[in-house]
Order: structure tokens, then sequence, then C-alpha cells
């Protein structure tokens, strides 16, 4: 027997899929939770706390790495410092640019789909939770294949994979514990490092910004890989930089890549694909300016978005 | 005897002669000592808080409790970011007692050079394909991720990425 489009057959495999992301994506934002994660990227291994508490005044999250030099991010909403104590260095962000997630998400998960293929899996049990196994492939070689295992009940990734071409993973983030739910302290989200003496702060904020299109330097990527588009430009100040640096960003609706583009300093630059995990880089200069193309994508992609950066304007 | 035990440690024998120097090392005491002498003058020239003296026996007792892993091994091309630290730890952890040492030495040290079949001439290999040390892109990455609506784990996680220990 058959029979077609039974009430509960209305949600077709991909619509389902997309709705899990759409879960996914909101999860993070919700809920109280503290765990420790191992953050896996190429041979390179780390442990961090992470705590993340909602109240009236909105989002706190704090990151704690536990192995190494000891680092810490806190984010109060759109506000991110990064403590480098060792360095006796504050990086100070803002995200301002960015809406909140879920806002983003009807354009992003069209994109997403254009890209790559949602794909909802079985059951699997992680760090103790029942979750949810979604993967995202790729149509091309210009993009890595996502594999993400969320919490059944609440949506918060439990694991997340990013796998290359040959299913290696090179990247991998991995609740060892968690807990979601119930009050934390709010003394939790100060500064560890942070002591008396104050650590010069580095503004690594925008200058200046406007929606794409509207500030619009002459810089260009002349050879831009299928399914990327260019959802930021500005020029921004960086630590210990003299001039200020355009950033251009292109996305695919998942991963993302960011263009630097600098006046060329007088030390010999290093030039050339570098990867660091999951993230590539790729340097060269292009007339006097310095390029620096990276992002969570393979060599491919950096390396045809660096060798097709042109200038068609005045000034940077 | 000690001038190879200190080549050694500046990861400046061979492979094969270092296996040797350690063999030998490990059946005379005074070389065992000079061993541990010249690692603790490391130790203060870098000012890295001592170990306490009874360490490598108590690392030694540890490890005979750990119960032995046979899984099958994948090699990668690491991002070394100080190959030369990953090249000396290779060489010296022919011996398995030395691992936990060295490992304790360089805080910083990369897993891959914790692996006790990485041979030097291994290690050379890969400091020759892969790319130049990477040198540290943070500034750029926290930039890069301020901007970027990645879907993995949201909010400061990705940032992990930028923070992750470079030194």
């Amino acid at each position: 027997m058959f029979f077609p489009a039974l009430s509960g057959a209305e949600v077709t495999p991909q619509a389902d899929s997309l709705n899990w992301l759409r879960k996914i994506a909101v999860a993070p934002h919700q809920f109280n939770y503290t765990g420790v994660f191992v953050y896996q990227s190429g041979n390179r291994i780390e442990t961090s706390r992470i705590s993340h508490m909602v109240d009236e005044t909105g989002e706190h999250e704090k990151l704690e790495a536990l192995d190494g030099s000891p680092r810490e991010v806190i984010r109060h909403n759109d506000e991110v410092l990064c403590y480098f104590p060792d360095k006796n260095t504050v990086v100070v962000e803002r995200r301002r640019s960015i809406k909140p997630f879920p806002s983003l998400l009807p354009r992003q998960l069209s994109e997403l789909t254009e890209n790559y293929r949602v794909k909802r899996g079985g059951m699997e049990r992680v760090s103790g939770f029942d979750s949810q196994l979604i993967t995202l492939e790729p149509k091309d070689a210009y993009r890595y294949t996502r594999v993400l295992w969320a919490d059944a009940a609440t949506g918060l990734l439990l694991k997340t994979h990013v796998r290359n071409e040959k299913s290696e993973v090179i990247e991998q983030f991995a609740f060892t514990q968690l807990a979601i739910g119930g009050e934390i302290d709010k003394s939790v989200f100060l500064p560890k490092y942070l002591t008396a003496k104050i650590p010069e702060a580095v503004p690594g904020a925008p200058e200046k910004r406007g929606p794409a299109g509207e500030e619009t330097s002459g810089w260009e990527v002349a050879r831009l890989p299928a399914g990327f588009k260019k959802i930021h430009e500005l020029k921004r100040t960086m630590p210990g930089k003299k001039h200020p640096v355009r950033h251009l960003v292109y996305s695919d609706g998942l991963a993302s890549v960011s263009v630097f583009i600098e006046p060329r300093g007088s030390g010999a630059a290093e030039e050339g694909l570098m990867p660091q995990g999951a993230i590539n880089v790729f340097s060269k200069t292009v007339g006097g300016f310095k390029v620096i193309v990276l992002g969570e994508v393979p060599p491919v992609t950096v390396t045809q978005i660096a060798g097709s950066v042109i200038y068609r304007g005045k000034g940077p | 005897m000690t001038a190879e035990i200190s080549s050694a440690m500046d990861g400046e024998v061979r492979h094969e002669d270092a296996l040797h120097l350690f063999a030998a090392m490990k059946s005379r005491d005074e070389q065992w000592e000079a061993w541990r002498t010249y690692h603790l003058i490391g130790d203060c020239l870098r000012q890295t808080t001592p170990l306490s003296n009874d360490f490598a026996v108590k690392v030694g007792k540890r490890l005979a409790q750990e119960p032995t892993i046979l899984a099958p091994m994948r090699h990668r091309l690491p991002t070394v970011d100080h190959p030369l630290i990953g090249l000396s730890a290779a060489a010296s952890v022919a011996i398995i007692t030395f691992a936990g040492w060295t490992a304790y030495q360089h805080s910083d040290m990369q897993p891959s050079a914790m692996a006790p079949v990485a041979s030097k001439t291994q290690a050379e290999k890969y400091a020759a394909v892969s790319n130049k040390p990477s040198k540290s892109f943070s500034p750029y990455l926290v930039a890069h991720h301020e901007t970027s609506p990645s879907m993995g784990m949201q909010g400061v996680t990705p940032y992990i990425r930028a923070v992750a220990d470079n030194q």
C-alpha cells in the first residue's frame, strides 16, 4: 500500500534537517551551560572550559584555556575581550555588525542549501547525552564537510567535525563534560587574569563599517570561488599596526573567508600557503600591499582568492 | 661522552646515535646524572619551575600503571610552530620515560613529539614538507571570527582558533 502526502510526510527530509539547524543555531544563546571541551586542530589538542549564562542584561560567556599559556575570552553580549596575560595584552572586539544569530538564518539557510547537502543522520550518544547527527556535505571542492552532533533535547552542539575531502577530521570540538541549565554565579564571568596591573588594551575594533557595497575601496576578488559572496567590507585598526587594515569578508552561508589588505611593511613578509589546522592562510604581496587571505576552507579556496585579488580603485 | 649528551639535548645527534647514547646512559649512573644536571641547568636558564627531585621516578611509576594503548597511528603533516623543539624531543623519546620528562620541560611541546615512534628522519621530512612555521596570525583570526557567521560552535568558541596556543 502506498499513501502519498500523509500529514506527517509534509515535512520533507531537507526541511526537517533545516529545522534542526535552526534549533542548533538558537540553542547556544538560550541556555545556561558550563562544560569542558576538547579542541583539536591538526595534531594540536587543547582543553578549554566554557560557561554561558543568559540574564536580564543579556548573554555572558567565558572561554578559558586549561592547557598551555593562560588565555581567556570573555563575551558580554556583543563585546568580546581576549586576555593574553603572558603578553599582558587584551584584545577588544565588538560583534556589533552581526545581528543576533537567528535573524541571520533565513538568508544563511538558503545559501547553505545551495552549497551543501544537509542530511539528518541517526541518534548517537555523546558525553552522556542523546544526540542528533547532522551532516553538511559540500557540493564542490571549495569547502569542507561539517558533521554536527546536537543534544536531542536542547539542540546544543556536543561535538563537531570539520572533515576534508579524504574524510579526515582536521578540526573538532567535543564536550567531555557538560551541564545544561541551572544558575551560574556571575563572578564566573569576571576575568581571572585582569589584576591590579592594567594591561595594555589593544583596540582591535573596526574604524568604520557599513553593509557590503556601501563602503568599497576598489579591492576586489576577480575569481571568487563558486557560492561565495561578499558579506562585509570595512577598514579596521589592528594591534601593532600603524595603518588601518582593509578587511573584506566572503561567505558561502557556513564557511567564511577574510581578505586583509595593508601597506607592506619594511620587513620580509612570509608568503604562500600556511595551514593552521582547519584554517588555511595564504599571504602574498600585491603591488605595495600585503594581502592575507584566511578562512576555514580548503587550500584551493584561499589560494584562488589570494591569486585573484586586484585593485580597481583609487586608494585603500 | 658528556659533550654527546649535551648535543643530544640540543637535538644535534642523529636518531640512531641518540639511541645508542641513551642506552649507554642508562647503564652508567654518572652519565645519567649529567643528563639530569644539564636539563636542570636548562630549566634554570629558562626560569622554568623546577620539578620535584623524584619526578622521573613518579612519572615512571605512573607510566607503568597505565594501560598500553594499541591503536593505528595516522601520519599527518603537523603544523609545527617550533620544529626544533619537535626534532629534539622526537630524538629523545626513544626511551619511554624520557617522554614524560621532556613533555614537562617543554610545556608548549606538540603532541606529535610525544609519539614514541616518531623518528628524527620523519620529523625532518615533516619539517621540510610542511610550510614555514606558522607565524602568529592571532589578530587576523580574531578579526576574522568577529565577522564570521560560522555555524560551528557559536558564541566565543570560534575564538579558540584565534587564541589557541601558538607560543
